[in-house]
């Protein structure tokens, strides 16, 4: 149980760590400044590569692994586990709507972030904090 | 350094899936699993089936807004989904119509391909 936790952990770092490097790049990306140089261009792509294979499954793992968690410690209906999910789910609908962002910042070649995206970074943190919160400190 | 020519259409066959997986998830825990639960007093179905359900509809959901914000979706196509996501075979009538929008892309992209 503890290295299933160990992994869960893992894999919520590097969904996260993940998150909040696209989060930044498309908050900074200015729109209106004419098409992507080459050298943006192939950073976008790695970019768009490393969320796809690496913090898109991570996530898919942190899910898999923190239900089953929760399950075996008998804590779904529990209010801090509530709050915790809904957490959750708001970081998996930030992470779409940051992925696909991504995806048509590669395709249009060119600079224009959704707006709804320039404070993806504060709202990342603000979320991971309340999902940890719930977690560590468990108030409910 | 050019997008793959079916990337586009990469999204909504992810969501079509995600939405078949959702649909079919709540039908075994509406049709079965609840059921057996009130009926024949036995709970563990629902304990098993309800994060597996719960599991599907965020990953529908993440894929409906990586496939609508990568696009320019409508928020009432959005809406719909959503919508077709929460009622029992919903996600049928969300399959015809992913089917039909997956369509009008690659057609629209065999005639920008041809232009």
């Amino acid at each position: 149980m503890l290295y299933l936790k160990a992994i869960h952990l893992i894999a919520v770092l590097t969904w996260l760590g993940g998150m909040l490097g696209v989060a930044l790049m498309l908050a900074s990306a200015q729109p209106g400044n004419g098409p992507l140089l080459l050298p943006e261009r192939k950073f976008l792509l790695a970019m768009q590569r490393w969320d796809r294979r690496v913090t898109t499954p991570a996530m898919l793992l942190a899910w898999l692994l923190g239900a089953y968690l929760a399950q075996q410690g008998h804590w779904f209906g529990s209010k801090w586990l509530s709050v915790k999910l809904l957490a959750v789910f708001a970081l998996s609908a930030l992470h779409g709507l940051q992925s696909g962002g991504l995806r048509r910042l590669c395709q249009d070649n060119l600079r224009k972030p959704g707006a709804s995206l320039r404070h993806a970074p504060a709202a990342l943190l603000a979320m991971a904090g309340v999902a940890i919160t719930a977690v560590i400190v468990k108030p409910f | 350094m050019t997008a793959r020519p079916d990337s586009a259409c990469r999204p909504l066959r992810h969501l079509r899936l995600a939405s078949a997986l959702e649909g079919t998830t709540l039908l075994l825990l509406l049709g079965l699993a609840v059921p057996l639960k009130h009926l024949a007093g036995w709970p563990q179905a629902v304990s098993v089936l309800g994060p597996v359900h719960g599991a599907a509809f965020l990953l529908f959901v993440w894929c409906l807004l990586e496939a609508s914000s990568g696009e320019h979706w409508r928020a009432g196509e959005i809406a719909r989904l959503l919508g077709g996501a929460l009622l029992p075979f919903g996600a049928w009538a969300n399959a015809a119509f992913l089917r039909r929008k997956e369509e009008a892309l690659q057609s629209s992209q065999t005639a920008a391909d041809k232009g």
